[in-house]
C-alpha cells in the first residue's frame, strides 16, 4: 500500500516536472523558431472552394478547412470534442449572469506583427456581431452583444441573456488582427496566429499555405507546404487520390473505402432523423403509439451497415453525439421490433393509413436512400407511405413552414456547437424552426436550460427533455454518420469529431 | 448584310432581355437563398435581418426594377455567396471556359470532318462501319461517365495525365476530349450522310468524268455543299457546349470555368451570380447564331439573309 502511494506520488512529481519543462520549452519557442523545422508538402482535395478567406463572414465548410489553420479561437477543442483553452489562458469565467471574463495568453502575435491582445479580441467580437457586416455565423455567436477591454489581456464579453454556452460559442469566434482586417483585400490575404500562414490563392484552382515557424502552440506544424485543391465530384477526388495527386480527400463514400489507399473516420456531427408531426390533430402521427411504431419498425443497424458501410452508429434516440454537452447517456435506441410495431399500429387503428413523408435528394450523404429505406420499413408494418422528394429550396420551404407540418420530414441535423441547445432549440422546442410538436414542457425546459449557469442543473434539464422526446417519439431516430476521409499511405492523421481539418495534426511518414 | 446584322443584334438584345426576366423570376420563385446560406438552426430573427441586409425582403417587382436599373449601368450586383461583383467573377472565369470549349470543339470539328468524309468515301466498308458504330457509342455515353472513365484510364491506370484541375496543356487534354466526345459522335453522322448525298449528285459524277482529281472533287466541290448542314449542327454544338456541357465537364474535372461556377451558383441558390452567368451565356448564344447565319452566306452566296 505504502509503496503504491509512493509510486503514485513519484508519477505525479514526474508529471509536474515534465509539464514544467514543456511549458518552459514552449515559452522559449515563442521567441525563436522551433528546433525541428517543418518539411515536405501535401495536397488536399476538398469538395468546394472557400467562398472567402475572411473567417468571420460565412458558414462555409470549404472556408473553415483552410482558415481554421490560419486563425485561432479563444477556446479550442480536443480531437474528441473536449473544450480547452486556445488563445485564452483559461476557460472564461461567468463573473456576472450576462458577463463572461476572458484572460488571454501572453506573448502571442499575429504573423504580421500585430499583438494578440484585448483590443484584437474586442475588435473581432464587435466585427462579427455588426449587423452591417451580415455574417452568416450569427447563429453561432448568438447571444453575444458586446465586448469590453478590461486591461491589455482581459476582456469582458457581454450577452443579451445569461448564456452558459458561451465557451462553446467562442470556439466558433475566430480572432482577427484589427489593422489587417480593416485593410482592403483582407478576405483574400488572411493573417492569423495559427500554425499555418497564407501563401497564395489562385481562384478556382488552389490555395497554398505554409508552416508558421514561430507558432506559439502545440502541436507544431510538421509539414512545410500544404496545397488545397477544389474537386466537387467524389469520383474525381478518389481518382486523384489513387493517381497520387492528393494525400487527403474529404467525403470519401462508404462504398469506396476498400479502394482508397487508406481510409480514416471519426464520429461525425451529422444525424439523419425524421421529424414526426406530433401536434394535436387528425393526422395519423398525432398518436404516440403510431410514432413509437415508426421507430420500432426501422432497422437502424441495417441502415448503418447497408447504406453507410458500417461507418455510422445507431443514434441513442436523441440526435446528439456522446461527446456533446447535454448528451443523455441513459437513453437507448428503440429496438427493431416489427411485431411490436404492428401491434401498436393495430391498437391505434392506423393500419392502412397514409403518411406523407417529405424529403430531398443529393444534399446530404445517402439522403434519398435513407428516405426510401425508412419508407419501406414503414410500409412493412402496414402503413401507406407517400414519399415526396422536393428540390432543396422547396424542401426548405416545407421544413420551415410552421403552419403546415408534414406527417414526417427527413433532415440531416448537424451541430457545430457540440452543445445540445442548438439541436434542441431548433427541433425539440415547439417554437423551433423545424419542430413538429406542441409540447410546452419541452419549450420550458429548453428555455430554462439555455440560461442555466449550473452545469449539473442544465444537464438534468436536457436529460429530462431528451427523455421526454424519446418517450413521446417526436422523431424517428436513425443513425449518427461518421466522417470518412481517404488518405495516401504516407499521410499520418486522425480526423476530429468536429470535422475540422487541422494541418498541424498531420504528418508524413506512414508506410 | 450590315442591315441584316443590325437587325439580328436588335432581336438578340430582346432575347437576352427576355432570358433575364425569366431567370430573375424563376430563381426567386424556386426558394429562398437565405434558407440555404444560413445554418438551419438560425433563428427567424437572424434570417430576417440577413434577408434585409441583402435587400431580398423587397417585393419582386421592386427588386426587378432595381435590377434593371443596375444592369443598365452594367452593374450586376454582388454575388450572395462570394460577396463580390458578380460579373467580375464571371469574367474572371470566362477565359478558362472559352479555352476548354475552343479546344473541345476544335478537336471535335477536325476529327469528325476527317472521320465523316473517310467513312462516306467507301460506304459499307470496314472503316465506315467502325465509324458509324463508334459514333453511336460516343453520342450515347454521358459526358459525366466519359470523363471519369478517361480519368481512370489516363490518370490512375496509365498515370500519364493529371486527374483534375487546370494547369499546363496536359491538364486540358482530358476535359477537352470529354467535351468533344458526344459532339464527334453526332457530327460524324451528319458529315457522313451529307457527303454521301453530295457524292451521289450529278455534278460530282461530271467532275469525276472530266478527270478532276478525287481530292478536288470531294474536298472542294462537294465539301462546299456539305458545309451548310455541318455549320448548322456545329454552331448548335458550340452553343450546347457553352450553355450545358461545360457545367458537367468542368465539375467532373474541377476546371475553374463558368460551368463549374454555374453549378455552384445553383447549389447555393446564388441568384445574383446565376443572373450574371445566364446573361453572359445568352449574349454568346445570340452572337454565335448571328455568326452561323453570316457563315451560310459566305459558304453559299445564293442564301438570302432576311
Amino acid at each position: 500500500m505504502r509503496r503504491h502511494r509512493f509510486a503514485a506520488l513519484s508519477v505525479v512529481a514526474a508529471a509536474l516536472l515534465a509539464a514544467g519543462a514543456l511549458s518552459a520549452a514552449s515559452a522559449a519557442d515563442r521567441t525563436r523558431a522551433s528546433a525541428t523545422a517543418a518539411a515536405g508538402s501535401i495536397t488536399l482535395a476538398i469538395g468546394s472552394e472557400p467562398t472567402t478567406l475572411d473567417p468571420q463572414l460565412k458558414d462555409d465548410g470549404g472556408e473553415r478547412a483552410v482558415t481554421r489553420n490560419i486563425y485561432e479561437t479563444l477556446m479550442a477543442r480536443t480531437r474528441t470534442g473536449k473544450l480547452v483553452p486556445g488563445l485564452a489562458a483559461a476557460a472564461p469565467k461567468q463573473i456576472r449572469p450576462k458577463v463572461w471574463r476572458v484572460v488571454l495568453r501572453t506573448g502571442i502575435t499575429f504573423t504580421n506583427g500585430e499583438p494578440l491582445n484585448a483590443d484584437a479580441v474586442v475588435y473581432s467580437i464587435k466585427r462579427i456581431i455588426n449587423k452591417k457586416f451580415n455574417s452568416e455565423q450569427v447563429s453561432f455567436v448568438g447571444t453575444i452583444s458586446g465586448a469590453k477591454k478590461v486591461n491589455a489581456r482581459t476582456v469582458d464579453i457581454t450577452t443579451t441573456a445569461p448564456d452558459p454556452i458561451l465557451p462553446s460559442r467562442i470556439y466558433w469566434l475566430t480572432i482577427v488582427p484589427p489593422k489587417a482586417a480593416q485593410a482592403a483585400g483582407f478576405a483574400e490575404k488572411p493573417v492569423g496566429t495559427g500554425p499555418y500562414t497564407f501563401v497564395e490563392w489562385r481562384k478556382g484552382d488552389h490555395i497554398t499555405l505554409k508552416a508558421n515557424p514561430r507558432y506559439w502552440g502545440t502541436p507544431k506544424p510538421r509539414i512545410q507546404t500544404v496545397t488545397y485543391k477544389f474537386v466537387p465530384e467524389g469520383g474525381t477526388r478518389l481518382a486523384g487520390l489513387l493517381a497520387g495527386d492528393f494525400d487527403l480527400i474529404t467525403n470519401l463514400l462508404p462504398e469506396d473505402v476498400k479502394r482508397a489507399p487508406k481510409a480514416v473516420s471519426a464520429v461525425g456531427l451529422e444525424h439523419p432523423v425524421v421529424i414526426l408531426n406530433a401536434k394535436q390533430g387528425s393526422q395519423v402521427t398525432s398518436d404516440p403509439r403510431v410514432r413509437q411504431a415508426l421507430n420500432l419498425a426501422v432497422d437502424k443497424n441495417g441502415i448503418a451497415k447497408a447504406l453507410f458501410g458500417g461507418f455510422a452508429r445507431v443514434d441513442d434516440a436523441q440526435f446528439l453525439s456522446p461527446s456533446w454537452t447535454g448528451y443523455n447517456p441513459t437513453l437507448r435506441p428503440f429496438a427493431y421490433d416489427v411485431n411490436r410495431a404492428k401491434q401498436l399500429i393495430d391498437a391505434a387503428g392506423a393500419s392502412g393509413k397514409t403518411i406523407n413523408f417529405v424529403g430531398e435528394s443529393g444534399r446530404w450523404l445517402k439522403d434519398k436512400e435513407t428516405i426510401e429505406a425508412v419508407a419501406s420499413f414503414w410500409r412493412a408494418i402496414g402503413l401507406k407511405v407517400n414519399v415526396q422528394i422536393f428540390d432543396f429550396g422547396e424542401y426548405l420551404n416545407r421544413l420551415f413552414d410552421k403552419a403546415n407540418r408534414p406527417d414526417a420530414i427527413y433532415l440531416t441535423s448537424s451541430n457545430e456547437l457540440l452543445d445540445a441547445d442548438r439541436s434542441l432549440s431548433a427541433y425539440y422546442a415547439p417554437s423551433g424552426i423545424g419542430a413538429s410538436n406542441d409540447d410546452q414542457a419541452l419549450e420550458k425546459w429548453i428555455t430554462q436550460a439555455r440560461s442555466e449557469a449550473n452545469t449539473k442543473k442544465r444537464d438534468a434539464l436536457y436529460r429530462q427533455a431528451t427523455k421526454r422526446a424519446r418517450d413521446q417519439a417526436y422523431f424517428t431516430f436513425l443513425v449518427n454518420i461518421a466522417d470518412l476521409y481517404g488518405t495516401s499511405k504516407r499521410l499520418v492523421w486522425q480526423p476530429r469529431q468536429d470535422s475540422l481539418l487541422f494541418l498541424n495534426t498531420m504528418a508524413l511518414g506512414g508506410a | 448584310m450590315g442591315r441584316f446584322i443590325l437587325r439580328r443584334l436588335a432581336q438578340g438584345a430582346l432575347v437576352v432581355f427576355l432570358v433575364t426576366v425569366v431567370v430573375f423570376v424563376t430563381t426567386r420563385l424556386v426558394g429562398d437563398p437565405v434558407d440555404v446560406l444560413l445554418p438551419f438552426e438560425s433563428t427567424p430573427e437572424q434570417r430576417a435581418e440577413f434577408r434585409h441586409q441583402l435587400g431580398l425582403d423587397r417585393s419582386i417587382p421592386v427588386q426587378f426594377w432595381e435590377y434593371l436599373k443596375d444592369v443598365a449601368h452594367l452593374d450586376f450586383g454582388q454575388s450572395l455567396v462570394l460577396r463580390e461583383d458578380a460579373m467580375g467573377i464571371v469574367l474572371e472565369r470566362l477565359p478558362a471556359t472559352l479555352e476548354l470549349v475552343a479546344a473541345g470543339m476544335g478537336l471535335a470539328f477536325v476529327v469528325s470532318m476527317v472521320l465523316g468524309v473517310l467513312a462516306a468515301l467507301r460506304p459499307g466498308g470496314w472503316f465506315d462501319r467502325v465509324a458509324v458504330v463508334g459514333s453511336l457509342a460516343a453520342l450515347s455515353m454521358p459526358e459525366f461517365w466519359v470523363g471519369l472513365l478517361l480519368i481512370y484510364i489516363f490518370a490512375v491506370w496509365l498515370g500519364v495525365l493529371p486527374s483534375s484541375g487546370k494547369g499546363g496543356l496536359d491538364h486540358l487534354i482530358l476535359p477537352a476530349v470529354t467535351m468533344a466526345f458526344a459532339t464527334i459522335g453526332r457530327m460524324v453522322m451528319i458529315v457522313r450522310s451529307s457527303m454521301l448525298d453530295e457524292l451521289a449528285q450529278p455534278y460530282v459524277q461530271t467532275a469525276r468524268a472530266k478527270g478532276l482529281s478525287g481530292f478536288r472533287t470531294v474536298g472542294v466541290h462537294a465539301m462546299r455543299n456539305v458545309s451548310v448542314p455541318v455549320v448548322t449542327l456545329f454552331g448548335w454544338e458550340v452553343i450546347l457546349a457553352l450553355a450545358g456541357y461545360t457545367a458537367v465537364v468542368e465539375t467532373v474535372f474541377a476546371w475553374p470555368g463558368i460551368g463549374f461556377l454555374a453549378y455552384n451558383a445553383i447549389v447555393d441558390q446564388d441568384l445574383i451570380l446565376l443572373q450574371a452567368i445566364v446573361f453572359l451565356v445568352a449574349i454568346f448564344v445570340v452572337v454565335i447564331n448571328i455568326l452561323i447565319d453570316v457563315l451560310y452566306r459566305v459558304i453559299d452566296p445564293r442564301i438570302q439573309l432576311a
